[in-house]
């Protein structure tokens, strides 16, 4: 991302560019110039600076060129999956017709850069693969499916996760087979971007593994094909690629330099990381977290994936004890692999509220907060279709596609542990405030952090922050107007302040429009204080109905309407939309603070009901057939 | 409209046997053919997922009575308004949708169409006419002369002393008309984006009968290739005739020359003075017969219930039981205020009485003449089809966001007056269109598969059969369940097995950025074995905390309306409302049909946000609060035998 260098010369060029046009003409007479400037127009959707709708997308889809999805029987590609994000229906790898509820506005195929296209290639029977005896031999066994199919998955991955994969059936960078892999990515998404109506980007994951502990990163490009097709992928084995994060930063500034494009990078939910993603003191492999991996890796990585269907990572309730809702689709029984199991100590380095507070603790210590991102969810599918909806869920991969099974079959063991089917997590999307529906605009949302994520629900949510906002600003049917004019918007910064006030924050959020009604909005604080100890606070600020909080300051549920029998619900509970303004009771202006709004649904029923009601299965009692979606918006920071 | 379906379903027969002859495949071979219902429930569907919304009414420059108005805009930034973006209105205001439109008519008036447009130009084939530079002239001079201009050119045109030269220059059979008819229809064919945005071609056959509002709005299914074979039809003899009977020889005409479809559908006939929905004869004494009855129930499957000029669902002379029945009402006079309005005119304009009258003369004659759809549009003509009220921009171009809009009368003569104020921000068309192209609009229009609203964008489902039940609601897709065992909006119910009574399956969504619900109710019309219709109102859904008190009546949901900060809260309502409903009353020897009417809750109307924004007065006697409403197609019940 590079907004510094280009920031720099278009302020040094304004004011000499000023000086020459006032030059061109006389001054004009004060009254001619009366009818230049009409007063505010009276279409309110007109002449407007900010964004009017929500963009929706996922940052994280993977395709047949994936490896891993490959094996695990893939076969929708780039097109395919455009195809269906765009709101057409795709028969999926299993062969079932699937379609979106709605269409999506956006989305980045986001391919394993290591071994990107094997697959493919075995299927297609690609000479380049096929030359080989096993590359031919492998090739044969994919095609002939059935088994087979599954003996050669088998093969290589356990080939690949040990490092032992054959060298001919290692696509590398800089070969022509690599080349045509990226190529094919890159002319999809710049067939398929379509500006005002459908944004297709060019990315790529890098699948950074330390002894099975994720430390992914997805790069996203704001670029075409001209740019991208310069640079080929970073990949995470050496000797070509590199599993340290600070050298994908390296290779994210080669290639801006090279090209002159843009690029940014967001890590894969850190729930799997066991904790080594957000590290405090040192980086996994023993480096000082420094003031040059501080200004890395703000620099490079302007929003972290808090929700996918690996588990949520917002909190966990061993870290936020005292929040309600801190355990929702936890993931913690190991790292990515299973190899090694969750312990206590480790989760401080792996959730994103944690991150946000050791974020303030390392910008005091070190003058820059590595850990100030915008927040989104996406799927990390590994089926070509970016399905979060509850009703409508294709899995983490193919294997894992509708069928009466699913929900009991276990998803990976390592040594007698193991994620069972059900554990998936319908989630999530990531919501953009861009001003329309492009690569750049959407890309520089991102850099602004203007974004938030959902669980699935496409619920709106507006959220600002400054020092004067007052309950009459709640009192509009389009709080953006106000939002914008006295504060900031998600992902900011509060402007400086002027007064001895305590912020103020307007948040509004409205229902997916053919989803489930809103339960209550919170607004989550955390904070630094004098002794360098960090806290956080969730407080209820807006909720449906007439409900009163306890003597202990809990509001109690909405209710539940959820008749898990036929997998459905009524929206007899809850409101439609929720709006208020509110002021932090408890602001210390010497304290770095950070702000962000969580949006919670009343029950609906998970995709285990669904599955249970159309199969017509019995599942385990201990499998949860009811969820409550939330949104989470990037936060507003205070600095002193 | 074509009835091409007999020839179709022989060709279907004939192939089928032929397809038959082939080979027969062994049990085996198909096995792991039918996987069955598909996970998925947004895949294989073969019905509509969301409406379509839409303007079936809109006018341009190009229309002479908008022209002369002060409407600048032309064909494409009509185009360009309605899929979503942002342009300057002919007074200067840019302006923008809060959401795009999926499809728009654009229907210019037939007579003259163009004509104001070249004037301002100071065409050749204009100024070479005295009457014609005279009012060139005055256009050039701008000002109060250009008023007095228009002003004279109206009274000039409706008096019939144009010059008959000038006149046949801008009516169909000159080379003029021809050209600016295949500017229509190019820049539809322009604008049409198959899966987008659909630009269905149209135009408004104007006819009017000393100032009573007739006109129908015509609109074709095909494109410029066919569309472009013909020109409107107009009103101004020689060249056209304002009898109905002659516009549905002219659509005959057109199917019969290009083999396409075409249908029409009459303006809200509330200025008609009781002429719309005749029942014994024409306006022209000739008997209602077998004739008029067959044409108009075959070329008419739609009709505006809701528009700028007023509501035409029903009226309260007409339903006094019913306490929404006053709603936006317009009943001063016919649309020039040249007649005021008598009581006994009422039940020849409104559509829920024309939907009674139909089941009268289908008794009488064999087929319901009245037996249309409901949509609403906007009849706006100011090349913007706005609806919405806090984003509305009139009538005509005088019409537009100004602080005295609202005090300014609309109308007024001798006869009566129509207010500034009572200009309604009304109305949408929603079409169940399996997709967004021409083909698929038409046929959904013409099956009447369509609902009206005044404006907001509620979603509404509405299916009747003979056995539906509550649990058939228990599930958040309520249309497998309706196509499954019911018809839609617009259907007939399929005939009577068994003992029992009609259901219907009724759900409705409110706009995503508007107003919550207030009620579902379902409206009744019958006809009794004595002759005499009747109607009935049921409230059938509503939202959470009320009962029907002892009268059976409904208590109004609330008021969250701030009229001063032009603002409402949704704290009352429902984001949606659904059920099945079994008419209690229902005899299987009358007549009926249904139809679904949801209410929102109150909300300000478009006066109070020019009242909050421009800081004026709003006049004593204004409506403020309203609320706003959709209309579902009916269904009809027909006993056996």
């Amino acid at each position: 991302m590079t907004p510094l260098k280009c920031l720099v010369p278009a302020v040094a060029i304004l004011p000499l560019l000023a000086g020459s046009v006032a030059a061109q003409e006389p001054p004009p007479e004060a009254s001619s110039l009366e009818r230049a400037f009409p007063t505010n127009n009276y279409s309110p959707y007109a002449n407007r600076s900010f964004p009017t709708r929500v963009l929706w997308g996922d940052t994280h889809l993977h395709t047949s060129l994936s490896m891993d999805a490959g094996a695990f029987g893939a076969r929708l590609d780039p097109e395919d999956a455009y195809r269906f994000a765009r709101g057409e229906q795709v028969t999926s790898s299993t062969g079932v017709p699937v379609k979106l509820s709605r269409p999506l506005d956006w989305l980045v195929v986001a391919d394993h850069s290591d071994n990107m296209g094997l697959f493919t290639m075995l299927y297609e029977a690609d000479p380049d693969i096929t030359k080989s005896e096993v590359g031919a031999r492998l090739s044969q066994m994919v095609r002939n499916g059935g088994t087979e199919g599954v003996e050669a998955a088998l093969y290589i991955i356990e080939r690949f996760s040990n490092n032992t994969l054959d060298e001919e059936l290692q696509i590398l960078p800089g070969t022509a087979a690599y080349q045509s892999t990226w190529e094919r990515i890159i002319d999809a998404a710049d067939e398929f971007d379509d500006p005002g109506e459908f944004t297709a980007f060019i990315g790529y994951e890098w699948t950074s593994l330390v002894e099975g502990n994720n430390m992914h990163r997805v790069v996203i490009y704001r670029d075409d094909g001209r740019y991208a097709r310069q640079t080929e992928p970073l990949t995470m084995t050496p000797p070509f690629g590199s599993p340290d994060p600070r050298d994908l930063w390296e290779w994210m500034e080669t290639y801006e330099e090279r090209s002159g494009g843009d690029v940014l990078a967001l890590a894969h939910n850190g729930n799997l990381s066991n904790g080594i993603m957000f590290p405090v003191t040192e980086s996994y492999q023993g480096l000082p977290i420094d003031r040059a991996y501080a200004e890395a890796r703000a620099r490079w990585e302007p929003m972290y994936e808090i929700t996918q269907i690996k588990g949520d990572g917002e909190t966990h309730p061993f870290l936020s004890p005292n929040d309600e809702f801190a355990d929702y689709e936890t993931w913690d029984k190991g790292n990515l692999s299973l190899s090694a199991a969750k312990t206590d100590d480790m989760l401080s380095g792996e959730y994103a509220r944690e991150a946000l507070k050791s974020g303030l603790l390392l910008e005091e210590r070190l003058g820059v907060n590595p850990y100030k991102f915008g927040l989104v969810g996406s799927t990390d599918s590994h089926t070509a279709l970016a399905t979060a909806q509850e009703d409508n869920f294709f899995g983490k991969h193919s294997g894992t596609e509708p069928s009466p099974e699913r929900i009991e079959h276990p998803v990976g063991c390592f040594e007698g542990v193991c994620i069972y089917g059900w554990e998936q997590v319908a989630s999530g999307l990531a919501a953009v405030w861009a001003r329309d529906n492009s690569r750049e605009a959407i890309f520089d949302a991102m850099e602004r952090r203007e974004v938030y994520a959902t669980t699935g629900s496409r619920m709106s949510v507006r959220f600002f922050g400054g020092w004067d906002f007052e309950e009459a600003d709640a009192g509009s049917r389009a709080p953006a107007a106000v939002g914008y004019e006295k504060g900031v918007p998600m992902g900011g910064d509060l402007r400086p302040r002027t007064n001895g006030a305590s912020p103020s924050f307007l948040v509004y959020a409205l229902r997916d429009p053919i989803g489930g009604n809103l339960d209550r909005i919170q607004i989550v604080k955390g904070w630094l204080d004098g002794s360098g100890e960090t806290h956080e606070k969730v407080f209820d600020v807006a909720w449906s109905g007439d409900r009163r909080p306890g003597a202990d300051g809990t509001l109690p549920p909405v209710g539940n309407t959820v008749d898990v029998e036929n997998a459905t619900y009524f929206n007899t509970i809850g409101a439609s939309e929720l709006i208020t303004v509110w002021e932090d009771p408890e602001f210390d202006p010497d304290q770095r603070a950070f702000y962000y709004a969580r949006v919670i649904e009343i029950p609906t029923p998970r995709w285990t009901a669904h599955d249970a009601a159309r199969y017509g299965i019995s599942v385990d009692p201990e499998v949860p057939m009811v969820t409550q979606e939330r949104a989470y918006t990037s936060p507003i920071w205070y600095t002193p | 409209m074509r009835r091409g379906l007999t020839a179709f379903v022989l060709t279907i027969l004939l192939t089928t046997t032929t397809a038959s002859a082939q080979i027969t495949p062994s049990r085996e071979s198909l096995s792991d053919l039918y996987p069955g219902k598909a996970y998925s429930p947004w895949a294989q569907r073969a019905f509509a997922t969301r409406p379509l919304w839409g303007d079936t009414h809109l006018h341009t420059g190009l229309s002479v009575d908008a022209g002369l108005f002060g409407a600048r805009l032309g064909l494409e930034e009509a185009y360009r308004f309605a899929r979503g973006e942002e342009i300057v209105s002919s007074t200067g205001q840019p302006v923008k949708l809060s959401r795009p439109l999926d499809w728009l008519v654009i229907a210019d008036h037939s007579d003259a169409m163009g004509f104001v447009q070249d004037l301002a130009k100071s065409a050749p084939d204009i100024v070479r006419f005295e009457q014609g530079r005279r009012w060139a002239d005055g256009f050039q001079a701008g000002g109060q002369t250009a008023v007095e201009t228009a002003l004279d050119l109206i009274t000039t045109f409706s008096q019939g002393d144009i010059d008959p030269e000038l006149l046949a220059n801008y009516s169909p059979g000159s080379d003029i008309y021809r050209s600016i008819w295949d500017r229509v229809v190019q820049a539809a064919d322009e604008f049409d984006d198959p899966g987008t945005f659909t630009a269905l071609i149209g135009f408004e056959w104007t006819s009017l009968v000393a100032g009573n509002n007739l006109h129908r709005n015509v609109i074709f299914r095909e494109g410029a290739e066919k569309a472009g074979l013909v020109v409107p039809y107009t009103t101004q003899a020689p060249f056209g005739s304002t009898d109905p009977l002659d516009l549905y020889a002219y659509l005959d005409a057109y199917e019969e020359k290009t083999g396409g479809s075409v249908l029409a559908l009459a303006h809200n006939g509330n200025l008609s003075n009781g002429i719309m929905f005749p029942v014994d004869e024409q306006y022209t004494g000739r008997p209602l017969d077998q004739l008029y009855v067959e044409q108009r129930a075959r070329w008419e499957p739609l009709y505006e219930v809701t528009q700028i000029k007023g509501d035409g669902e029903a009226h309260p002379f007409l339903s006094p039981e019913d306490p929404f029945a006053d709603y936006e009402t317009w009943d001063a006079g016919n649309l020039d205020l040249s007649e005021a309005k008598t009581t006994e005119m009422l039940q020849y304009e409104y559509a829920r009485e024309a939907l009674k009258n139909g089941l009268l003369l289908e008794d009488r004659l064999g087929t319901n003449p009245y037996k249309f759809g409901l949509v609403g549009s906007t009849d706006s003509h100011t090349a913007l089809a706005t609806a919405e009220e806090d984003n509305f921009f009139g009538k005509h171009s005088g019409g537009e966001p100004s602080p005295d809009r609202m005090s300014h009368p609309f109308t007024e003569t001798p006869a009566g007056k129509f207010e500034g104020y009572e200009v309604v921000a009304s109305g949408l068309a929603a079409v169940w269109a399996i997709e967004n192209t021409r083909d698929a609009i038409f046929d959904a229009m013409a099956r009447r598969e369509v609902y009206g609203t005044t404006g907001p964008r509620m979603a509404v489902r509405f299916f009747g059969g003979w056995e539906f039940t509550e649990d058939d609601l228990n599930s958040r897709q309520p249309a497998f369940r309706g196509y499954e065992k019911g018809v839609p909006m617009g259907g007939d119910l399929p005939s009577r097995a068994g003992g029992a009574a009609p259901t219907f399956m009724v759900y409705a969504l409110r706009d995503p950025i508007g107003a919550n619900l207030d009620r579902i109710q379902i409206v009744k019309g019958w006809l009794d074995s004595s002759g005499q219709t009747h109607e009935r109102v049921y409230d059938v859904a509503w939202s959470p905390g009320r009962q029907l008190d002892s009268s059976g009546r409904l208590p109004a949901v609330g008021n969250t309306v701030d009229v001063g900060a032009a603002n409402w809260t949704n704290t009352i309502g429902a984001a949606e409302l659904g059920t099945v409903w079994t008419d209690p009353d229902f005899d299987p020897a009358e007549r009926a049909f249904y139809y679904a009417r949801v209410l929102e809750i109150p909300t300000p109307r478009w006066i109070v946000y020019d009242a909050f924004r421009f800081g004026v007065e709003i006049p004593e006697g204004a409506t403020t609060v309203h609320q706003e409403r959709a209309y579902t197609s009916p269904i009809w019940y027909t006993p056996d035998n």
